[in-house]
């Protein structure tokens, strides 16, 4: 994988060193982002239900919930643990230390306040009512500033790479860190900053939500992927000569799907066909993709390879859902219903979370020096990660799927579709309480881990006097 | 691939030519997209999209920073892609110029509530019940619509007299006796919104069926 040259050899341990400080904190951080993200989105999914329920508190309306939910889970968790398994990929395989990894601990530290400090405004004083920019403009142009500052670091790190070749993980990594922070400032100067009146909006928002999820989730996680399946089931990339194909056509199409979800809706027609197209063919560096990623096994004993099986499944589902229900015929049925909501929680649970916990479970031992101590626990995320994953896509997929039929057919009053959607809501209320069930045993496990590292140091009086060796931390 | 400059221009000329698509063309395309300048049966030229009176402005709002939008849609699809017509949610399609002055289109991507692009229609000539908002369920039983209390002032009786603006309201969502709920100025900003939702203007891209005012229920 990194350099081969000899001299080198003690560069792994510090290229870990230099990685360590914000790599951990990164992904502590999106750990801390999913359980705040898991909460809200638990609390709103009781209100579906029961809509009586804190009805009395405006700051828990089901509509901001949901709006700071999704915006916890996607900027919060998935983007930090993707960066920071990011920078330690990007590192390692340029067999390079980290540059300025002090700086990028700072910035990271300002992404978080600036993204609490955004969250509790949305639920306080109400969203900006623009999709996944719900963030208010006083606010989000600190978390611009601290992605584009962060994306500098790994590509900084990509440029002081140890020989000029490259594998995949480093072009998605490097693709993202280029795409993201220009489409994310781009969308806040066109839509919270200097917006156009009007539906020309709509379409540069479809735009920017698309690119969030296919060129900046997507890229993250299949990054993970690309690294850790070969290093961990410790086979070379396999088909590796379609890989640049791959990559290629996924980065030149996925810009090009976002205008999908206006279907019908009133916006200039062509967009909608084009995005259309170009998500049908997007199935090319899908099929392509997943002949890269074969070594990854659902019945492996390695809890890496099993999270990554998990996440190809999910994409190669997502891919094919997405393109067969975009075309007109499917749209006319399952626009607007819960299957879209299905389809954007597969991915984002489904196959982001999956490839970021496989990446968290190769990263953090190396990191910290030793082992998770728990054997059990991470077999028990990813059972309960799996069955929730499992339970409340397939509760909006099918129910959504229904939703869309008993809506088509106007002989049935819009209260009846309603009532006959509640088991549904209930069964992904509960798919989804267990897939945050499974995160508390990440989460206890990287105490644990924590607790484990901090011990040796708790009497470092007593440790400088003793002339047995004491145990170091990080060996 | 060994270089890294292919990766960088390739990336930024693919996100380029995305940003032209969906950006840049979008602008120009509806730029030149103006209201809708008519002489209506009274003699009088009338512009549509109208400006919203400032109540209903002042609604909007508040739609928007409750997060109606994502149980809500505002947008009536072609009778081609879907039943929103014949369900009676509009007369015809929405089109762009329907949305030219809304500083954010609200479209919605859901529909766990019905879609009200035209619910100021629905009312007709009665106002709005504002206990629609107090407690949805009291007007259409199991509705999943949250309720925003928080828009209300629940407060005593007055000299024995009920104020004329108090609600109506029935078994749990009823006040204590001797107390009445009225509406706040938010709940009738929110309100003077919903009630002036309306597309059915006949337009050159989008006309009205002829025959479409037993349409609308």
């Amino acid at each position: 994988m990194s350099g081969s040259q000899s001299n080198l050899s003690d560069r792994p341990d510090a290229v870990d060193a230099s990685c360590r400080l914000p790599v951990l904190y990164l992904l502590a951080g999106g750990l801390a982002w999913l359980f705040a993200g898991l909460g809200l989105a638990l609390v709103a999914a009781v209100k579906l239900k029961w809509p009586g329920f804190l009805s009395q508190c405006e700051v828990l309306t089901y509509g901001r919930l949901e709006a700071a939910s999704r915006t916890a889970l996607v900027f919060g968790f998935a983007s930090q643990m993707g960066l920071g398994l990011a920078f330690w990929i990007l590192a390692r395989t340029g067999n390079t230390r980290l540059p300025v990894s002090g700086i990028a601990f700072v910035i990271a530290t300002v992404w978080n306040a600036g993204l609490t400090v955004g969250i509790g405004y949305l639920l306080l004083q109400g969203s900006s009512g623009v999709t996944w920019l719900e963030i208010p403009r006083q606010i989000s142009p600190v978390i611009l500033a601290a992605t584009g500052l962060l994306s500098l670091v790994g590509i900084a790190a990509f440029a002081a790479r140890d020989g000029s070749r490259s594998e995949p993980a480093q072009w998605h990594l490097l693709g993202a860190l280029i795409a993201f922070p220009l489409l994310y400032l781009t969308a806040q100067l066109a839509l919270l900053f200097f917006p156009v009146r009007g539906i020309a909006q709509s379409v540069t928002h479809g735009w920017f939500s698309q690119g969030l999820f296919l060129l900046w989730l997507a890229p993250l996680a299949l990054a993970v992927l690309y690294h850790f399946i070969p290093v961990v089931s410790e086979r070379p990339t396999a088909s590796a000569r379609f890989a640049p194909l791959a990559f290629w056509t996924w980065w030149i199409l996925a810009g090009w799907t976002g205008a999908a979800e206006w279907i019908g809706g009133p916006v200039p027609a062509w967009w909608v066909t084009v995005s259309i197209a170009a998500g049908v063919l997007l199935l090319i560096p899908i099929v392509l993709t997943l002949l890269n990623l074969q070594g990854a096994c659902l019945f492996s004993r390695s809890v890496v390879l099993r999270f990554a099986a998990v996440s190809i499944i999910s994409f190669a589902l997502w891919g094919v859902l997405t393109a067969v229900t975009s075309l007109r015929c499917a749209q006319s049925v399952l626009h607007f219903t819960q299957f879209g909501v299905g389809l954007k929680e597969l991915f984002l649970f489904g196959f982001v979370a999956p490839a970021l916990f496989a990446g968290v479970y190769s990263v953090v031992p190396r990191l910290a020096g030793r082992e998770f101590p728990c054997r059990i626990s991470p077999q028990a995320h990813w059972i309960f990660t799996t069955g929730g994953i499992a339970v409340m896509t397939l509760a909006f997929l099918v129910g959504g799927w229904i939703q869309g039929w008993q809506l088509a057919s106007p002989e049935i009053p819009f209260g009846v579709v309603s009532a006959r959607l509640h088991p549904w809501l209930l069964v992904h209320a509960f798919g989804l309480a267990l897939f945050g069930f499974g995160q508390m045993a990440l989460a206890a496990n990287a105490a644990w881990l924590l607790f484990e590292c901090v011990k040796p140091l708790k009497d470092p009086v007593i440790a400088l006097f003793s002339t047995t060796a004491s145990p170091v931390v990080g060996k | 691939m060994k270089y890294g400059p292919i990766i960088y221009l390739g990336v930024l000329t693919a996100l380029v030519a995305t940003w032209f698509g969906f950006v840049a063309v979008p602008r120009r395309q509806l730029a030149a997209l103006g209201p809708d300048v008519s002489t209506n049966a009274a003699g009088v030229v009338v512009s549509y999209p109208a400006a919203r009176s400032g109540e209903a402005a002042q609604g909007r709002d508040i739609y928007l920073s409750l997060g109606c939008s994502a149980c809500h849609t505002l947008q009536v699809r072609p009778e081609s892609g879907g039943s929103d017509i014949a369900r009676g949610w509009g007369k015809r399609r929405t089109v762009a110029r329907d949305y030219l002055q809304d500083a954010a289109p609200l479209l919605g991507s859901s529909r766990l509530g019905p879609d009200l692009a035209n619910f100021g229609e629905r009312l007709g000539t009665n106002a709005f019940p504002l206990v629609r908002l107090f407690a949805p369920r009291q007007v259409s039983p199991g509705s999943i619509c949250t309720p925003v209390p928080f828009l209300f002032e629940t407060r005593p009786i007055r000299r024995g007299v009920p104020s004329a603006d108090a609600l109506v309201l029935k078994g749990a969502a009823a006040p204590e006796s001797g107390n009445e709920v009225i509406p706040g100025r938010r709940a009738r900003q929110l309100a003077a919104f919903l009630a002036s939702l309306s597309t059915s203007v006949d337009l050159p891209e989008a006309p009205l069926p002829v025959a479409a005012e037993t349409a609308l229920k």
